[in-house]
């Protein structure tokens, strides 16, 4: 085990590097701390993309010729 | 009713003769020029490509040709023909001699010179004997030679019967729009339409039959001649009216060109050619390509990583950047390179097409705006390429974890959309025990297409996160619609279903339950 931060991330986090055949020990505590963070992750993406969904007259309008 | 021989003729390929056959079939004059045929030229004498023989094949009867005949020209006072002529392009040196003694010698050994011809075999190009618009219906292969490339939107395999030999070629249809019956969306959703209607089992639809769609229930100006445009809502039509699902993808300027890019990238790793909408910078109405293929960075074209950077940058979604583009262009060519052109803040990207011939880089250099992108979906396709990528998210910090801290920067994720019984298919040649695989291909119950959200760490394939796409993303559960979860390092799979229990809060082993293996 070595510590980390993903990048500019301010609390270090434990990580696992694969050990052949070893299992990784992922403790409930930390699935549910990076199932918090994924989840907080996804909503950003989501909300990015959802400004890209508003469809303008100008679009509507534009012909392709 | 008088009976027409057919002539086959081998012609040394040269730039001369490739203008000689075009003009001839075409009725193209003289003084005429053509960029669509000057493109082809250079295209054929590429180092990839490397065109030796035609072969000219004449008269021959085009499906999409003779519609747009019996729906256009057969009213006219002075037709053209209503016969095309075909040319064949190979990559050997034959000539009439050789390619008779071809067909003589299959009556010893069909295979070996089937396999022969096959080799060589290069695509065809239909001339119209429209001197205006002499290029129809074409299908020649696309590049080829780099890993790098990525062309599956592309790979549809044609058929093709030449002297009683089935010749194969993979590629997507490219023509020069043909005002009278076409706009150039017309072209292009012709093109995109073509793909996928093929890839599900269907008889590809004619720029005819796309015209009439387009113009179904919204009419601007006259339906034929179709010189009047189509707008954002005919395009849509025209995709629906085949039974396929537009779908709008807005392109942004800032950070939302990262997510856009990223999910062009998906649609065409999936095999779904996309629309894109641009406005060159001198014109005021805008121009439809079909982007059918990309180029990824690698040693010879280098290309950024394209990323996402998430909650001020302590996350980054990365996949690898984009080199190039290929495009169907009607107005210049199949599988014309295309680049990114860098942007200020919240500009709308643009792109620019880089054509090998000089005299065409010159024509075709202006900016293009990229207004947005119309994906034509399989209707049960309901998760989006966004979708999937914010999917991604859910399972970033895991991999971030587990890949460990000097090899974070190296973590990709490349989504894609697949038939799931290829995946399967796939599965058996991934670098995993066959225990695990046999693990999975028995248990994992998937939906027709399944949306794969791969990780790698540079070019290796690290997990793959198999996800349903048969229904939207919903709010409850949140949790994304997981099938199953493949990592590559088998000491990963505890983790995952760590994870997977604490994003959906259940351990339960169910039949709905993800296999992980």
């Amino acid at each position: 085990m070595i510590h980390m931060t993903t990048k500019n991330q301010s609390q270090p986090k434990q990580d696992a590097v694969p050990a052949t055949g070893e299992p990784l020990r992922l403790t409930p505590e930390l699935a549910r701390e990076l199932a918090r963070e994924g989840l907080a992750l996804r909503q950003e993406i989501q909300q990015r993309f959802a400004k890209m969904q508003s469809v303008t007259d100008e679009d509507l309008k534009l012909l392709t010729r | 009713m008088k009976a027409v021989r057919l002539s086959l003729r081998c012609v040394p390929f040269s730039s001369r003769a490739f203008w000689y056959e075009v003009r001839e079939a075409s009725g193209l004059p003289e003084n005429a020029d053509s960029d669509q045929v000057k493109y082809l030229f250079s295209y054929l004498t590429s180092r990839e490509v490397q065109a030796r023989t035609l072969i000219v094949e004449e008269p021959y009867v085009d499906r999409h040709y003779l519609e747009e005949y019996t729906g256009y020209y057969a009213s006219a006072l002075r037709p053209p023909r209503s016969k095309a002529t075909r040319i064949h392009v190979l990559s050997c040196v034959l000539d009439d001699a050789e390619l008779g003694l071809w067909i003589e010698e299959t009556k010893s050994d069909f295979a070996t010179v089937q396999s022969r011809f096959q080799s060589a075999y290069l695509g065809f190009v239909v001339i119209r004997p429209l001197p205006s618009a002499p290029i129809g219906r074409s299908i020649l292969r696309p590049y080829k030679g780099l890993s790098s490339r990525c062309f599956a939107a592309a790979s549809t395999e044609y058929r093709v019967h030449l002297a009683g030999f089935e010749l194969a070629v993979r590629g997507m249809p490219f023509q020069q729009q043909d005002q009278a019956v076409g706009a150039c969306a017309t072209t292009a959703i012709w093109s995109a339409l073509a793909r996928v209607m093929r890839a599900d089992g269907g008889r590809a639809a004619t720029p005819l039959a796309v015209t009439a769609a387009a113009t179904k229930y919204l009419v601007r100006g006259r339906a034929l001649p179709a010189n009047a445009g189509l707008d954002l809502d005919q395009i849509q039509g025209a995709v629906r009216e085949f039974g396929y699902s537009p779908y709008l993808l807005k392109s942004a300027g800032d950070r939302g060109h990262a997510g856009f890019t990223i999910a062009l990238k998906c649609y065409l790793r999936s095999g779904i050619p996309v629309i894109l909408r641009i406005r060159h910078e001198d014109e005021n109405d805008a121009h439809a390509i079909t982007v059918v293929g990309f180029r990824e960075s690698d040693e010879e074209e280098e290309a950024d990583d394209i990323v996402l950077r998430l909650h001020d940058g302590a996350y980054e979604l990365r996949s690898t950047g984009l080199s190039r583009l290929y495009v169907h262009d009607d107005r210049l060519g199949p599988y014309a390179r295309a680049v990114w052109l860098p942007r200020h803040s919240n500009e709308l990207p643009t792109l620019q097409l880089k054509p090998r011939s000089p005299d065409l880089e010159k024509k075709f250099s202006s900016k293009a705006t990229v207004w947005g992108a119309i994906v034509p979906l399989y209707p049960k396709l309901r998760l989006s390429a966004e979708d999937l990528i914010a999917y991604a998210g859910d399972f970033l910090p895991l991999m971030v974890w587990a890949v460990g801290q000097h090899r974070r920067e190296a973590l990709k994720v490349e989504p894609r959309f697949m038939h799931g019984g290829q995946y399967l298919h796939d599965l058996h040649t991934l670098d995993i025990a066959s225990s695990r695989v046999r693990l999975f291909v028995t248990a994992a119950l998937l939906s027709r297409y399944v949306g794969i959200i791969r990780f790698c760490l540079g070019t290796e394939w690290f997990a793959d996160v198999i996800c349903d796409t048969t229904d939207i993303r919903r709010d409850v559960p949140h949790a994304a619609p997981v099938l199953g979860i493949i990592p590559r390092e088998e000491g990963l799979v505890e983790a995952f279903k760590e994870q997977m229990a604490a994003l959906t809060g259940s351990r339960d082993v169910t039949p709905e339950a993800p296999v992980i293996v």
